[in-house]
């Protein structure tokens, strides 16, 4: 092991545990507590850093936690989590999951809200890609359509939340305070333009939509529909359920 | 490549910022050039790269890294650096920056620009990465120099003389950050003009300008507060003896509007211009 290698772990070591550890014996300084007193600097400075990203990709769990209880919590992630990426875009992709563990009060409520959170982020920068424009479900000849079948966007993403989180976001986000209703449903979010945006679906629409994404072709589709609507009125409902997707920009391709 | 002739002079410049985007392309504020910070551009699309492609097609931009670890002694990442690469394929970037520091080792990343001994032997180490990170993006790297708040016993050369051995062996670019000359060298008690006058001028292509904090004794490189006047006062003494370079006010936190920083750049502008009047029409 190269003196270079050995010296970055031991620096490593302070950052990540400057209790324990005192750091690379070569720091120059006058005293070991001037030494530490600089290698603090740095502890302190990634500790804060990556508070400030969680902070900023969960601003709603924040805000329904308090800032010191969310501060207290980032701190245990921070401590089990050293970044492996060279983007801190990625650094809070697993926060959701540690708020579970988490001993905080209404976790499930908050683990949903942060998951929420991250989706939007992920929507956010998902690849780019030309969304099929409404007219183009009138280009398609009638005998195509029972083989349809349809590609939805990449920035699209479905979930499902037991609470009403969307609208619990919302009021954090507006400053109204988290009241976390049970309300189970499943939500679409996606991009139009350069936003994200979301809906709640019923669950005849959420089905096709999964059923969509699965690649089951429009006749199928309309099959499964007849579980929520009797007759013709399945068809219509598919219909009208891919013009809505097709008026949100949430379909990429069809293919037939 | 590194010749003071061929050396591109884009003028004064800002740090791109999300809070800048729209008023970036519609407002005039006489900014030359934009900066991107490059791990921000790293993602599969939406916003960053929608507003990214717009500025850099009306706009010189450059690329500035802070994940490259170019002293670190874990592997280079070339999977990083292909990303980084691809970027720059449609970015056209004037140039490709990071910093002289490492970042982290055993696949971790601390996010900060940290420290190392300067000697002989790093040296070398550093310059086989650097002649690698050239040759893999087929284009010279420019590396900035850092704030410290530690030093080593056993460093055995100054940042600057490792920096200007480093530029005439690998023909690497160098960013003269000068906040963080002045930062390091009240943390370390040298003489900052000094060091600007040790490195290799011909090397130097781009200047960094930014604000710092005060933490008892020491200085904090947090890039949060307007350019202060030791920092301005040193900067004039770079373009005096630099020649021209381009220029620019890096602002990392608490962001004001980009009019109040266009017009910090105007100082930039006024202090380095008089001086460079014979080069730059």
């Amino acid at each position: 092991m190269s003196a270079l290698r050995a010296v970055q772990q031991q620096f490593q070591d302070y950052l990540l545990r400057p209790e324990r550890v005192s750091g690379p014996e070569t720091v120059a300084g006058a005293s070991p507590a001037e030494r530490r007193r600089r290698l603090d600097i740095y502890a302190e400075a990634y500790r804060m850093r990556l508070i400030e990203v969680l902070e900023g990709d969960f601003p709603a769990v924040k805000g329904a936690l308090g800032a010191s209880a969310f501060a207290r919590i980032a701190s245990r992630y921070v401590a089990s989590h050293p970044s492996r990426s060279p983007s801190l875009r990625w650094y809070g992709r697993d926060f959701p999951a540690f708020l579970l563990d988490d001993a905080a009060p209404r976790s499930e409520a908050i683990v949903e809200l942060a998951r929420f959170e991250w989706l939007q982020g992920e929507v956010f920068d998902a690849p780019d890609a030309e969304s099929l424009p409404a007219q183009a479900l009138g280009e398609v000849p009638p005998e195509r359509w029972p083989g349809l079948v349809l590609e939805p966007h990449p920035a699209v993403q479905r979930a499902r939340f037991r609470y009403a989180t969307p609208r619990t976001w919302s009021a954090v986000m507006a400053g109204d305070g988290a009241r976390f209703e049970t309300a189970p449903a499943d939500w679409l979010l996606w991009r139009a333009g350069l936003d994200v945006h979301w809906r709640s679906l019923g669950p005849d629409e959420s089905w096709a939509f999964e059923a969509m994404c699965g690649s089951v072709p429009f006749e199928a589709l309309c099959a499964g529909l007849c579980r929520w609507h009797d007759g013709d009125a399945a068809a219509e409902a598919a219909v009208s359920m891919l013009a809505r997707w097709l008026a949100d920009g949430v379909i990429r391709a069809i293919r037939s | 490549m590194t010749s003071e002739s061929a050396r591109s002079f884009l003028g004064f410049g800002l740090g791109l910022r999300p809070q800048h985007y729209e008023a970036v392309l519609s407002e005039e504020t006489g900014v030359d050039w934009f900066e991107a910070v490059t791990e921000n551009y790293l993602v599969p699309g939406g916003k960053p790269l929608h507003y990214l492609e717009s500025v850099r097609s009306r706009f010189p931009v450059v690329l500035h890294g802070v994940s490259l670890s170019i002293a670190g002694t874990d592997p280079i990442d070339f999977g990083y650096l292909d990303e980084v690469k691809a970027l720059a394929r449609w970015v056209e970037p004037a140039w490709i920056s990071d910093h002289l520091c490492w970042t982290g080792v055993d696949g971790r990343n601390m996010h900060d620009l940290l420290p190392f001994p300067h000697t002989e032997q790093t040296l070398r180490h550093v310059a086989a990465r650097v002649e690698a990170v050239q040759d893999h993006l087929g284009r010279p790297l420019m590396l900035e120099n850092v704030s410290s708040y530690v030093s080593f016993a056993d460093s055995a050369m100054s940042e600057a003389e490792f920096l200007r051995e480093l530029a005439q062996r690998t023909d690497c670019l160098l960013l003269l950050d000068v906040n963080n000359v002045h930062v390091s060298a009240v943390n370390h008690d040298f003489d900052a003009r000094g060091y600007i006058d040790r490195l290799p001028a011909r090397s130097v292509w781009q200047i960094h300008l930014a604000g710092h904090s005060r933490q008892g004794e020491m200085l904090i490189d947090t890039h949060d507060a307007p350019v202060p006047e030791p920092v301005w006062a040193l900067y004039e003494h770079a373009a005096r003896r630099l020649g021209p370079v381009s220029t620019m006010i890096e602002r990392d936190d608490d962001i004001p509007s980009l009019q109040v920083l266009a017009a910090e750049l105007d100082r930039a502008r006024r202090i380095a211009l008089p001086l460079w009047e014979r080069n730059v029409a």
